[in-house]
């Protein structure tokens, strides 16, 4: 009768001694040639879990310490603040255009007749926003609620807009 | 270890803030790991301290988006290998596998405890064939192997870093193991079991 011995992985499995099946175990410990396997898988794993030394210049990393540290590192807002940040400039504008009316007087030494121009866009915001009025309040609530939380990240988290990017 | 950071939130917050104590806790708590995955990646001195030093400013860079979704190791290390990973791809570093024996550390491979080699119970000879094997895998398997043997981390934990499914890194690790013990027992007959 032949005998079946456990294959590479169910000795790893008892080297490792995790997940090993009593059967396997017992096969492996009463048959010398696969024990001589789990011992030979033992030793290499004994020396492949040996640490390296040292792998770079230790001062290396004091360099990165002092660096950090002393740097004007800016914290950016993230992708997902700036895209709140847009849809809050848009919402503003719509607010604006809304509640804001310039009088004619106001701009008229300049050529073109942005007034005019002005107020023909807000009549048309006033009149897609007016049957919605309740939508209009609470984006002026979210609105006012998002201009709250990113003054609270510049001013107590010193983040700013990354500038850098534009530029 | 610093019993004040073993909260992560609380230790992230500090580097933030740019407290030392907490930079510096950061910094050797991960250094260790970080070494693991550049030294299996790429071979050649010169490149790991650039790299160390780009992988650093890497996560500092990024460090207030962190979710805390996953262990602070496992995203460390997902930025290291995908770090080493692009540095590879873009400059064509040298793998272990192509760099000359001369270019080769040896000594940083083997050597832990300040022992002397001849005193541990292993000739030069073994340790180049070991060397040499490791060398031959391809830097995936050099990347499991050292994770879970020298950082103890688990088959999660490395699937995590190397965006792996923890099943394929066990069966990768054990495919890996299998090939260097093959190797190793028909080349070396007999000082594989002297330790």
């Amino acid at each position: 009768m032949s005998v079946i011995h456990p294959d590479d992985n169910q000795i790893q499995e008892y080297v490792n001694s995790s997940t090993c099946s009593a059967a396997v175990r017992r096969h492996i410990e009463t048959c010398p040639e696969c024990m001589q396997r789990a011992s030979d898988y033992t030793a290499l794993v004994a020396r492949l879990e040996k640490e390296p030394g040292e792998l770079v210049d230790p001062a290396l990393y004091q360099r990165i310490e002092d660096q950090f540290i002393s740097s004007g590192t800016q914290k950016f807002f993230s992708v997902f603040d700036l895209s709140v940040f847009g849809f809050m400039c848009a919402a503003g504008l719509i607010l604006a255009l809304y509640f804001i009316k310039i009088p004619p007087s106001l701009l008229s030494g300049i050529k073109v007749d942005i007034t005019s121009m002005y107020n023909e866009i807000a009549a048309l915001v006033q009149a897609a926003v007016e049957p919605n009025a309740t939508v209009l309040f609470f984006g002026f609530i979210s609105v006012l609620a998002i201009a709250g939380i990113m003054l609270f990240d510049v001013i107590i988290k010193k983040r700013t807009l990354p500038m850098h990017i534009l530029a | 270890m610093n019993s004040i950071y073993t909260n992560e939130r609380i230790l992230v917050r500090d580097v933030l803030d740019k407290k030392r104590e907490a930079v510096h806790f950061f910094i050797e708590s991960y250094k260790r790991l970080i070494e693991h995955i550049i030294w299996r990646m790429v071979r050649r001195r010169t490149e790991r301290e650039d790299l160390v030093q780009d992988i650093f400013i890497k996560i500092f860079a990024s460090l207030d988006g962190f979710q805390f979704k996953s262990k602070l190791s496992s995203w460390i290390g997902k930025i290291a290998y995908n770090t080493c990973l692009n540095h590879i791809q873009k400059k064509k570093a040298s793998l272990a596998a192509d760099v000359m024996p001369e270019e080769m550390d040896y000594d940083s491979f083997f050597v832990s405890d300040g022992s002397m080699p001849d005193t541990e119970c292993e000739s030069q000879e073994y340790k180049g064939i070991l060397f040499r094997e490791i060398a031959r895998l391809n830097e995936t398997y050099r990347t499991i192997i050292t994770l879970y043997h020298v950082d103890n981390l688990s088959y999660k934990e490395i699937g995590d870093i190397m965006g792996l499914p923890g099943g394929t890194v066990k069966s990768y690790l054990f495919r890996a193991r299998k090939k260097l013990f093959n190797t190793l027992t028909s080349e070396y007959m007999g000082e594989i079991q002297c330790q």
